[in-house]
């Protein structure tokens, strides 16, 4: 089965909610920091409990924040 | 560097040393020693000991702050594992009877060593496989991340 690629938006939308930071945004959705880096470098796909958190911490749906490529 | 990455070097660290320190007293006491002398028996099972509460400790205090990512790392760590308790149960099962076979019989402390050796590889090869993980190794089980 072919690996998936998946985008996400997690830098963008960052940057767009007043330069949030990786750290931040890893206390609020219940992660560590070095999860975000990867998952914004795209080393990383996260489980669908974390990109909903992720989504809703940003107030988007999960769809504006991953998109299978 | 994540807690969990920080727990595996220490653990890796700690493994190395007890491994190293434990050839060291065996090899230099002989083996048959850990079975008659008090001193040697003290010397390697308070290394053991020493060694894996160093192991538990770090561990109890990094499990606070493991997120999936990290489980999912530690979940892939046994395929390493399982790797070198074969290599090290193989090692042994070459190497006993090579030095023993004249004598026909296996001093009866070897059980106990060989199930100490494995202990301390094995949670060495957890290490391994744990930062191999966050290295960027998915495993050969096909498992993604």
């Amino acid at each position: 089965m072919p690996k998936d690629n998946v985008k996400n938006q997690v830098r963008k939308l960052r940057f767009e909610h007043d330069e949030m930071t990786q750290q931040e945004l890893a206390n609020r959705v219940g992660c560590t920091r070095q999860t975000i880096v990867v998952l914004e470098q795209r080393k990383y796909v996260p489980s669908l409990s974390l990109a909903m958190r992720i989504a809703r911490t940003f107030g988007v749906t999960v769809d504006d924040v991953f998109e299978l490529e | 560097m994540a807690p969990m990455q920080k727990h595996a070097w220490w653990s890796l660290g700690v493994g190395i040393v007890v491994l190293l320190a434990l050839v060291v007293v065996v090899s230099s006491a002989g083996a048959t020693s850990v079975d008659e002398d008090a001193g040697t028996a003290l010397a390697v099972w308070g290394l053991f000991a020493g060694g894996l509460v160093a192991h538990g400790i770090s561990l109890h205090f990094v499990r606070r702050s493991m997120d999936e990512r990290d489980r999912e790392i530690m979940n892939r760590a046994p395929t390493i594992q399982s790797i070198a308790i074969l290599v090290t149960v193989a090692i042994w099962s070459v190497l006993l009877p090579a030095a023993y076979r004249d004598e026909g019989s296996i001093p009866l402390v070897y059980p106990s060593l060989i199930f100490g050796s494995t202990f301390v590889v094995n949670v060495l090869a957890r290490s391994v496989g744990v930062l191999l993980g966050y290295a960027g190794w998915s495993g050969w089980a096909g498992a993604e991340g």
